[in-house]
């Protein structure tokens, strides 16, 4: 990850409209990340409010997670475990899951001058819905919004067709 | 194991310039069991909980401006009664408005009447549209698309961003001229949702087409009534007002993100959709101390023993998140002596088997209608005898499973059509969390 630009650091810290600026993540989004255990809470109340420069950094991360579909509590574990100066000296580097990620959100996190990864080696994988017992879906990841929408009408089928058949009781282990 | 824990809270700053997202007071998540089998896919149930911030009426406090179109059917089947009701029930509704508030009315059969442009709610203007509205008569067939629409386009051109904006649907037919199909209506009102305007429906008598109706009320995010008889129409018509006014948290929706390999089926009567990681329960607009219990049917992955995996759920208001923690209901892979001997949540099975008849009761009276009796009844009994298999000395479970039993005696017969649509609403409402009147559901009726 690249280091933030200097000039955008404030070493007595931002307000949340700075931080709102800079990380492209709203108030409510912050307050909820903080409910949640996320981030900090700033030092100062009310207008006096200020959050540490590692916060933008550190939003960024969390939204770059989230997109990967990570819950809160994984990326809570993950960053918890990453301190503000490395995020800040972009020490740290997230391991996606090529599933999720496409590249444009993958190179989110990264400043402008930084190497982004090539989207042409985006790794795939195979994901498997088990639709009934001994028929599975196997669905090479990523696709395309289109197949995508292809493949989540098959499952509603699937669904629709399992409750007609009655088999919903089933499977009760 | 579903340790249903709330991530921990810091203390929240203060600066109070953002409070839009507090709508809801709480959310909470719970599981029937702890446990999935290591070796085979699990089933696995999970209740959510939400509640929506209480603010009661206090009188001569402000509330928010509303706009609200009437798009009333006047097609032949309304006389005996009914349309003098639904201008009974109007003139009521429109006496209730305040000056900041804005209306329009339109009348349909095969053609569209569209009294007024949308204006403000003064004294002159409400009294002016009650005494034209004595003019219009029955006659001609339903143009229900027509008239809805031109409702909706009607508040569209005068739309104001604060006020809740809502078109209040009211027929005793079924669309006969225009787009008339479920498919056709459903996402017509969702789209006029995600341009702010919300749709609510009351179908009068055994004449209507409730799967119509119930669906664009549900993607149109707003109410879906069933009036026995146009004398109903009153009471229903000032219950929906009030429920517009009450409203405190617009487009409020459940996201659930699950852990990989988990599968998330919504049992309940919610429209959701899957967006590539979350599943999104679309609940609506959310009145004063709201109570919504949303029903999810998980199916586990398979892995070692001990793995864990689960969903995380959160509550967005307006696409942003409601300030409210996440919940995380997480479940742990075990042997299959371990599985089999967990104790089950009484709560959850409860509302599960609730949900579960509700589905089957609509599903019987579609069939029952269309004279397939027999398939009516087998889908009852068949949901009676799944319930029976955990029941134990559950009373309340005892007693679901004697009345599915009962409905599925009634249903191996032709019912009456009045029937089928108490049948298929009152199981529609509580699908949905609704109270038997179509009301929501608010915690203090609990008490």
């Amino acid at each position: 990850m690249g280091q933030l630009p200097t000039s955008q650091i404030d070493p007595e810290g931002l307000t949340l409209e700075e931080l709102k600026d800079q990380s492209g993540v709203t108030p409510r989004t912050i307050r909820y990340y903080m409910l949640n255990g996320l981030l900090a809470g700033p030092t100062g109340a009310g207008s006096a409010a200020r959050y540490p420069p590692g916060h933008v950094p550190r939003l960024r991360a969390i939204r770059l997670l989230q997109d990967d579909g990570r819950q809160l509590a994984a990326i809570r574990a993950e960053l918890d475990a990453v301190s503000d100066d490395d995020l800040l000296a972009g020490r740290w580097r997230p391991n996606l899951s090529s599933a999720r990620a496409s590249p444009g959100v993958q190179g989110r996190l990264f400043a402008d001058s930084s190497p982004r990864p090539d989207p042409t080696t985006t790794r795939t994988q195979w994901e498997h819905f088990v639709l009934e017992d001994g028929v599975e879906l196997h669905v090479r990841r990523p696709l395309s919004t289109s197949a995508n929408r292809r493949v989540q009408e098959l499952l509603r089928f699937a669904d629709k067709l399992r409750n007609f058949m009655g088999v919903t009781d089933a499977e009760e282990k | 194991m579903p340790s249903n824990t709330k991530i921990q809270a810091p203390t929240l700053p203060t600066d109070g310039r953002d409070n839009d997202g507090e709508g809801i007071a709480t959310l909470d998540a719970r599981a029937d069991r702890r446990y999935g089998r290591a070796t085979h896919r699990s089933r696995r149930h999970v209740l959510v909980r939400v509640v929506a911030r209480n603010e009661p009426a206090v009188p001569g406090k402000e509330r928010g401006p509303v706009q609200i179109g009437f798009a009333v059917d006047r097609s032949g089947s309304m006389g005996g009664g009914k349309l003098d009701m639904a201008k009974r029930a109007m003139a009521e509704a429109l006496q209730q408005l305040l000056i900041k508030d804005s209306f329009t009315v339109v009348w349909f059969e095969s053609q569209v009447l569209r009294m007024e442009a949308c204006q403000r709610a003064t004294a002159a203007a409400v009294n002016a549209t009650i005494a034209a509205c004595q003019a219009i008569d029955t006659g001609g067939s339903t143009a229900l698309f027509g008239g809805w629409v031109t409702a909706a386009e009607t508040i569209a051109a005068a739309r104001e961003p604060d006020a809740l904006a809502r078109v209040l649907l009211i027929t005793d037919g079924d669309a006969n001229q225009g787009p008339s199909e479920v498919a056709q209506l459903g996402p017509a009102a969702r789209e006029l949702r995600e341009k702010g305007i919300s749709t609510s429906c009351i179908g009068i008598g055994e004449g209507y087409n409730e799967a119509l109706l119930t669906a664009m009320a549900r993607e149109g995010g707003g109410n879906d009534y069933f009036a026995a008889a146009g004398a109903d129409l009153p009471g229903i018509v000032a219950r929906e007002l009030g429920e517009v006014k009450a409203v405190v948290a617009r487009g409020a929706v459940l996201q659930i993100r699950p852990s990989q390999g988990v599968k998330v089926q919504v049992l309940s009567g919610f429209r959701n959709v899957w967006t590539g990681t979350d599943v999104h329960v679309d609940l609506g607009d959310l009145v004063s101390d709201q109570e919504l219990t949303v029903a999810l049917r998980l199916t586990l992955p398979t892995g070692a023993v001990g793995d864990k995996c689960g969903i995380e759920c959160s509550a967005l208001i307006g696409a942003e998140p409601a300030l409210v923690p996440a919940q995380l209901v997480e479940f742990t892979l075990a042997d299959g002596a371990t599985n089999d001997s967990q104790p089950r949540d009484q709560q959850v099975d409860r509302e599960m088997a609730r949900q579960y008849a509700a589905r089957a009761r609509m599903a019987a009276v579609d069939m029952n209608r269309r004279r397939r009796y027999a398939a009516a009844a087998h889908e009852l009994k068949q949901t009676a005898e799944h319930i029976a298999k955990y029941m134990g000395n559950d009373p309340e479970l005892r007693a679901l499973v004697a009345e599915l039993t009962q409905d599925a005696e009634r249903m191996a017969l032709e019912q009456d059509e009045l029937l089928r649509k108490q049948m298929y609403t009152n199981s529609s409402y509580g699908s949905r969390s609704k109270n038997l009147d179509g009301s929501s559901r608010r915690t203090t009726d609990r008490s």
